[in-house]
């Protein structure tokens, strides 16, 4: 009797200590503060725009693109396979929902680089190491692999397989960001749901 | 005094688990509790300033160079000191950007290095720290 008593004593001042902590306070970073940044600040952290052209066009399921841009900039122009969380939306959710599976490199990018910086220490700080940042955004992706020509004379073997992975995803670009409105709402609207289902993966 | 001797094992294992609250919750050297708190003022950007805002400032403004910036580019009336990104976290890096009595603000070459910096900081619960938008944060050196 007399132990249940004690027992039931600490579970009540235990559960104290509960009220009082933050109710988000399993949204907190779970890395070592050390750690986290020079995981953060090292290269490997970051794909280039042509490395993510290669997994468009091979169509790689380990990979999942996500657009943190607003949803009206990212129906204007997606970049094929990439699902949208507007960056808002990404930090106020539980990231369970969008990083579920471990298997899938989740890669951030938005207009330029720094909300997908941040989207990058946050999901890492939460433990979510498989979280990359195309480097350059939407923006360096336009430069780069849209407007991308052949101007000299002669073309070395890599560089027309760059030029080729360029324009290939060049084309899927073009392909569905000149959809009639109604299908390409469709088709985002279709990545919403593989989104939430978790499966991940470029189509 | 009777109700501590009878229960003086539940008092000491409750206050074993305040003590390691307590720690966990006001440890300088960790991540603060509530992640989403401290990234919030990211979402409408007012964690970025631009150098004429800077101007304008009540308090002393502390700049910190994560990059190759030029310091010929820099308000000369403005404290700046020059930090290895990778070395913030140091004892001495640390206790400057702690002590300093105003806003911090983070510049760098590379954009994506002082929102990076920026957030971890953040999370570690320092409020008064900015990054300086990127294309008014001065030339690279070379």
């Amino acid at each position: 009797m007399n132990i249940r008593k004690e027992f039931s004593v600490l579970l009540i001042l235990l559960s104290l200590i509960l009220v009082l902590l933050p109710l988000t306070a399993n949204r907190s970073f779970t890395a070592k503060p050390d750690k986290l940044l020079a995981d953060v600040l090292n290269t490997d952290a970051s794909f280039t725009v042509d490395q993510v052209a290669e997994f468009i066009v091979r169509e790689d399921p380990t990979v999942q693109l996500i657009d943190l841009r607003p949803a009206e900039e990212y129906r204007s122009q997606a970049i094929p396979g990439a699902v949208n969380i507007p960056y808002a939306d990404f930090i106020r959710s539980d990231p369970e929902i969008w990083f579920g599976n471990r298997k899938v490199s989740n890669i951030f990018y938005a207009t330029d680089d720094t909300e997908a910086d941040y989207a990058l220490v946050y999901a890492r700080g939460l433990g979510y190491e498989n979280s990359f940042v195309m480097e350059g955004g939407i923006n360096e992706w336009l430069r780069t692999v849209i407007e991308t020509k052949f101007t000299g004379e002669r073309i070395t073997a890599r560089e027309n397989a760059l030029f080729e992975t360029r324009r290939r995803a060049g084309e899927m670009f073009a392909e569905l960001n000149s959809l009639p409105d109604s299908l390409k709402t469709k088709y985002l609207e279709s990545r919403k749901f593989s989104a939430k289902k978790l499966d991940g993966g470029c189509e | 005094m009777r109700f501590l001797k009878q229960y003086w094992l539940v008092l000491s294992i409750f206050l074993l688990v305040v003590c390691l609250v307590l720690i966990r919750t006001f440890n300088r050297e960790q991540f603060r509790y509530d992640a989403v708190k401290w990234v919030e003022s990211s979402i409408p950007g007012s964690n970025v300033v631009t150098e004429d805002h800077i101007l304008q400032i009540d308090g002393e403004v502390l700049l910190i160079n994560l990059g190759n910036v030029s310091q010929a580019d820099r308000k000369p009336q403005v404290n700046t000191l020059t930090m290895d990104p990778g070395l913030i976290l140091e004892k001495e890096n640390l206790s400057i950007i702690r002590k300093n009595r105003g806003p911090v603000i983070l510049f760098s070459d590379d954009s994506s290095v002082s929102a990076r910096v920026w957030l971890v900081l953040s999370e570690m619960g320092m409020k008064n720290i900015y990054i300086l938008q990127n294309d008014r944060a001065g030339t690279p050196e070379n």
